[in-house]
């Protein structure tokens, strides 16, 4: 971009990205978030095509296989994670719940992110009375406690995946919608906004244009963070039976059904609880790496 | 007195503007009646200390006073002939960024992070001339670039804010504010910023490229040698009044109104007896609370009765020197009708 023989700050400061800065460490560290983009690519695929790389059927009884061990514990091929209480395939269940925690995951922070980012750039931009409303009803949402409002709201209108989808939205927008209302409030007292006014742009354009792209980084963390947290309430949810009906397996429930069993198969507990944590870290880190991707400060 | 190819040579006319905020603790009448005219070419400085009004009378000039707190009185802005006071905000998107420009003071936070300089210079462009053809767009903004003097455009176009230096940023903000050639151009303490020799290097170009475009610019600083470098004209203001107006040069070497008296005593770098430097007694008024006498009564020397009842309307001491004083008029022998203050 620069020839190292001009003496401008600018290229002074790329070159000095090319020396061993504890920054520059990072950010290379940070260019290869390789495992998580293989285990999101690998969670899509399963997601997408469960039905047919399943080995078995996810929801097929057959008691007299029941506890079998997974292949590394001394069971057999045919159910190389083993099977559950009733004889279910655990792999087969694996799969077919990481369809369910993806939908619920992805559907969740798209909603909240959404409704959050929207009211916060309304709120922080025109202030006035919809800041006003905005703040305060964001402030009762962040007051109820999260997971026993969702309770009441799933028991009051049933258990399904929409409903789950619909409550976690409704219960998580007001997150997003406080922090970056915040961040559009700094933002849009900084003299490029009014200088894009000077511009002659439109306040749509400016929101757009202009407010948006510099909350993408906040957001991003948010969006992140979320998705991983919304896997967690799923899965205590459907621990807590509020959240999937059965006999539809999710990560959650199959925590929740193998908890009984802690002592003598504790596999049946490992292997949903691994695939929440692995899912979750890698979206931890994706959303790292994105958000300094993101920023032009840290990309050069 | 005045032809009619001098009237056609005004660029803005500022007749009686009023400026207030809404605020929690009151009302902040920031600016109060201030007219001044501006010709083609010609710089008017505006001096004054923070929250004498300044920047709200740019800011009012181009309708972007913070909403809702601040209004516009009374008054009005005509620029070329139409009345900005009155315009509807689509006729004033139209005229921000191709008629009228501003330069602001932060060259850190003006430039948005998150754009190349490129793209952010082609915006005015974007929004005015409805230029889509991005080689078109590329081409003009490393002309405009080009122009504020920033080595190697081609590639600094590609460049992001945080890469620049506030001197070069400012110069980005210049490129910016002249990419669409305004006839007016609004700069709000451009070097309050910059180091001392990079303020320099901007008001040299600010300077070279008003004459190159024959804008006109008013200039807005607290600080007086950059006004002396600049300006053709200056206006002292003090408490959202203009309290003096002349050329530069008759300003420096004849300052009329107390408050200017003192303002060059101060920066004369003046000892009393004692040696310490000269300054003025006292605070700056509080703009919620002002009463119809002259703001700077509390403060002022030369102070009489008559100061803290009505404010002076304004009196020619030469061709294009004016002040508003009690005591000024005295000493000059002018007994006038006292106009009272809204």
């Amino acid at each position: 971009m620069n020839s190292p023989a001009k003496t401008t700050v600018a290229s002074k400061s790329i070159g000095a990205s090319n020396k061993f800065t504890p920054r520059a460490f990072i950010t290379r560290v940070c260019e290869l978030p390789l495992w998580s983009v293989l285990v999101l690519v690998c969670l899509v695929l399963v997601g997408l095509f469960g039905p047919v790389i399943s080995p078995h059927d996810p929801n097929a009884i057959q008691l007299l296989k029941a506890h079998a061990s997974p292949i590394f514990f001394g069971g057999s091929w045919e159910y190389p994670l083993g099977t559950d209480q009733m004889g279910r395939d655990v792999l087969s269940r694996l799969i077919s719940g990481a369809r369910i925690s993806l939908l619920v995951g992805f559907a969740v922070v798209l909603g909240a992110g959404s409704i959050g980012t929207v009211l916060a750039l309304a709120a922080g931009y025109f202030g006035g009375a919809i800041d006003a409303v905005v703040s305060r009803v964001c402030e009762v949402f962040i007051a109820v406690p999260f997971v026993l409002v969702a309770i009441a709201i799933v028991g009051a209108v049933g258990a399904s995946i929409t409903n789950l989808v619909f409550t976690l939205i409704f219960m998580s927008w007001a997150g997003y919608a406080r922090v970056l209302r915040s961040e559009v409030l700094r933002l849009r007292e900084l003299e490029f906004v009014k200088l894009a006014k000077v511009a002659g742009c439109s306040d749509s354009r400016i929101l757009i244009h202009h407010l948006l792209p510099n909350i993408v980084n906040p957001l991003m963390i948010l969006a992140t963070l979320q998705l991983g947290a919304t896997i967690v309430i799923e899965a205590s949810l459907s621990f807590l039976g509020l959240g999937v009906p059965p006999p539809q397996a999710t990560w959650g429930a199959m925590l929740s059904e193998g908890k009984d069993f802690i002592g003598f198969h504790t596999s049946l507990v490992l292997f949903p609880g691994l695939a929440i944590f692995v899912v979750v870290l890698a979206i931890n880190l994706l959303g790292d790496w994105l958000r300094l991707r993101l920023d032009p400060r840290f990309r050069q | 007195m005045m032809t009619t190819s001098a009237e056609s040579s005004r660029v803005l006319e500022v007749r009686n503007l009023y400026t207030s905020f809404r605020t929690r603790r009151g009302v902040a009448r920031s600016v109060n009646g201030v007219s001044f005219v501006l010709e083609r070419g010609r710089t008017l400085g505006i001096v004054g200390e923070s929250g004498s009004g300044k920047s709200v009378t740019l800011m009012s000039i181009v309708r972007l006073l913070a909403t809702p707190a601040g209004r516009i009185e009374n008054g009005e802005v005509l620029f070329e002939g139409k009345n900005l006071v009155t315009s509807s905000e689509t006729e004033m998107r139209h005229i921000r960024g191709s008629k009228i420009s501003v330069i602001t003071q932060d060259p850190m936070t003006s430039l948005n992070p998150v754009y190349t300089i490129g793209n952010q210079l082609e915006e005015p462009i974007r929004q005015h001339q409805r230029i889509r053809v991005r080689d078109t767009l590329r081409r003009l903004a490393v002309g405009a670039l080009q122009s504020v003097g920033i080595p190697a455009p081609e590639d600094r176009v590609s460049s992001y804010p945080h890469q620049m230096s506030g001197g070069q940023r400012q110069r980005v903000v210049t490129a910016m504010a002249l990419a669409c050639r305004p006839s007016l151009i609004l700069c709000d303490e451009p070097t309050t910023a910059l180091d001392v020799t990079v303020q320099l290097q901007i008001l040299k170009l600010l300077r070279d490229l008003q004459k190159e475009h024959g804008m006109a610019m008013i200039m807005v600083s607290h600080d007086l040698s950059v006004i002396a470098r600049v300006c053709d004209d200056v206006a002292v203001m003090y408490a959202g009044r203009i309290v003096e107006k002349a050329s530069v040069s008759r300003l420096f070497e004849k300052p009329a109104h107390p408050y200017t008296r003192a303002l060059m005593r101060s920066l004369n770098a003046e000892t009393d007896a004692s040696g310490r430097l000269y300054a003025i007694e006292g605070q700056p008024p509080n703009v919620r609370n002002i009463g119809n006498g002259c703001p700077f009564a509390p403060r002022c020397q030369s102070v009489r009765s008559e100061c803290r009842e009505h404010f002076p309307h304004e009196i020619a001491l030469s061709p294009g020197h004016t002040t508003s004083c009690w005591a000024v008029m005295e000493e000059a022998g002018i007994t006038a009708p006292v106009r009272k203050s809204v």
